[in-house]
């Protein structure tokens, strides 16, 4: 459940990516030539090409250095290497591709016994939760 | 005393012959009759000037009305008279003593008889037992009687004394009299203060004080309705401490923690709601799977 939030909210926030993207191409061609100006309209094709080339990369440059997406660093997940290790790059990016490709995998992990998604598998990682809950006498410390 | 010396003296209740001592010679008499003498002198030569002193004052007095008609010779008549008198009484009075002195010596010469008898050993020694006696007894019952007198007196002591005290003292007022005959000033000097002040206990002191009944009793109301308050605050300056308080308290960092300790209980509640819902979630699905026990995950895999 955790892991479908995240990447829900990753999810989310590539569509936001894609329409800040959209938007900034509007106004530059609206200050180009403002006279012959109307919405871009690319088509489904490009702007699902945009959206996915988007994810891949945000994942990869995310689970190769903290290990957390945005989407995770909210639920407090992480992706680590099976012995627990930390991704490089060609491997995040394996990951990322296989996650953009067949997004469908992680309803695998409902049934595995060991909560591996079919990308974890195929990749040898897994996602572990990684928060610690706040202790109330450390706020009172000031912890900032 | 006199007598418990006698008795020590002469363990044995024999007591010398105290009246041993020869007859009084004639070098008594004569010395009887020096002394006598000197005395007269020394009463003439004390007469000789208070007679000399009174004859000045009346001298004095007489002269006072001086326009008053004086004799021919110019002498006023009690001046040679006062030390004539003075110099007679005088000379009656040596004559007086020489007579007495004979009669008395003739008188202890008629006498001696009776003395050798009341001296004789057998007479004083009777008599001086007998009042050995007496006195032992009335010693004895002194001392019988001591505490008991002793205490009787202490007490009569102890009921008049304070009384006598007290009146005194009512006659007297203390008070002024310290302030007029005591140099307040000069006691105050010698006083070292600050050794008396350093030997006080500030802190017992302090801590039989019961402040709280002392406060209960305070009407802080009528107090606090004394206060010109208005004037206090007019003498703030109350930008500047606003200032103050503000650069101290770093209002923006409260801020900033604040709402970052608000953003992280939020997520906090997400994550927690959302490792239930996933506990949830694989436990349903494992029933629906028939599997048993624990999933076989590795340690803390979502």
């Amino acid at each position: 459940m955790s892991r479908f939030v995240a990447d829900a909210i990753d999810l989310l926030l590539v569509l936001v990516a894609i329409g800040v993207v959209y938007l900034g191409v509007a106004a530059t061609s609206f200050i180009i030539a403002p006279r012959r100006f109307t919405w871009p309209s690319p088509g489904a094709l490009p702007l699902g090409i945009l959206g996915w080339g988007l994810l891949i990369v945000y994942l990869t440059v995310a689970w190769s250095g903290t290990g957390r997406s945005i989407g995770k660093q909210v639920m407090g997940l992480r992706v680590e290497r099976r012995d627990s290790g930390g991704l490089r790059l060609g491997h995040a990016f394996v990951r990322a591709l296989l996650c953009a490709a067949f997004p469908i995998g992680l309803f695998w992990s409902l049934f595995s016994r060991d909560s591996a998604s079919i990308q974890d598998l195929l990749v040898r990682t897994k996602v572990v939760y990684d928060w610690r809950p706040r202790v109330p006498a450390r706020v009172v410390d000031g912890d900032h | 005393m006199v007598v418990e010396e006698a008795v020590s003296a002469h363990p044995e209740g024999r007591v010398a012959p105290i009246g041993a001592a020869p007859p009084p010679s004639p070098d008594l008499v004569e010395l009887a009759e020096l002394a006598s003498r000197a005395a007269l002198g020394l009463a003439s030569l004390v007469a000789g000037s208070v007679t000399a002193a009174v004859a000045e004052a009346i001298s004095g007095e007489v002269h006072e009305p001086a326009d008053e008609p004086q004799p021919d010779d110019g002498e006023s008549w009690p001046k040679p008279l006062a030390p004539i008198l003075a110099g007679a009484a005088l000379g009656v009075a040596i004559e007086s003593a020489r007579v007495g002195t004979r009669a008395a010596s003739a008188f202890g010469r008629s006498l001696r008889p009776w003395i050798s008898f009341a001296k004789s050993p057998t007479f004083v020694r009777e008599r001086f037992l007998r009042i050995r006696e007496r006195v032992s007894q009335l010693d004895d019952r002194w001392r019988r009687e001591q505490q008991d007198d002793e205490q009787i007196g202490a007490s009569f002591v102890g009921a008049v004394v304070p009384q006598i005290v007290d009146a005194t003292l009512d006659q007297l007022d203390l008070t002024e009299l310290i302030l007029s005959r005591v140099d307040l000033e000069r006691v105050v000097d010698a006083v070292d203060l600050e050794r008396a002040v350093s030997r006080v206990d500030l802190e017992a002191i302090v801590s039989r004080i019961d402040l709280d009944a002392i406060i209960a009793r305070v009407d802080l109301d009528a107090v606090a309705a004394r206060l010109d308050v208005e004037a206090i605050v007019k003498r703030l300056d109350l930008a500047a401490i606003a200032r103050y308080v503000i650069d101290e308290i770093d209002l923006p960092s409260i801020v900033r923690q604040s709402t970052g300790t608000m953003a992280n209980e939020t997520v906090e509640g997400v994550r927690v709601q959302s490792m239930s819902a996933d506990r949830a979630i694989t436990g349903f699905v494992d029933r629906l799977l028939g599997r048993e026990g624990e999933r076989h995950q590795p340690k803390g895999a979502a």
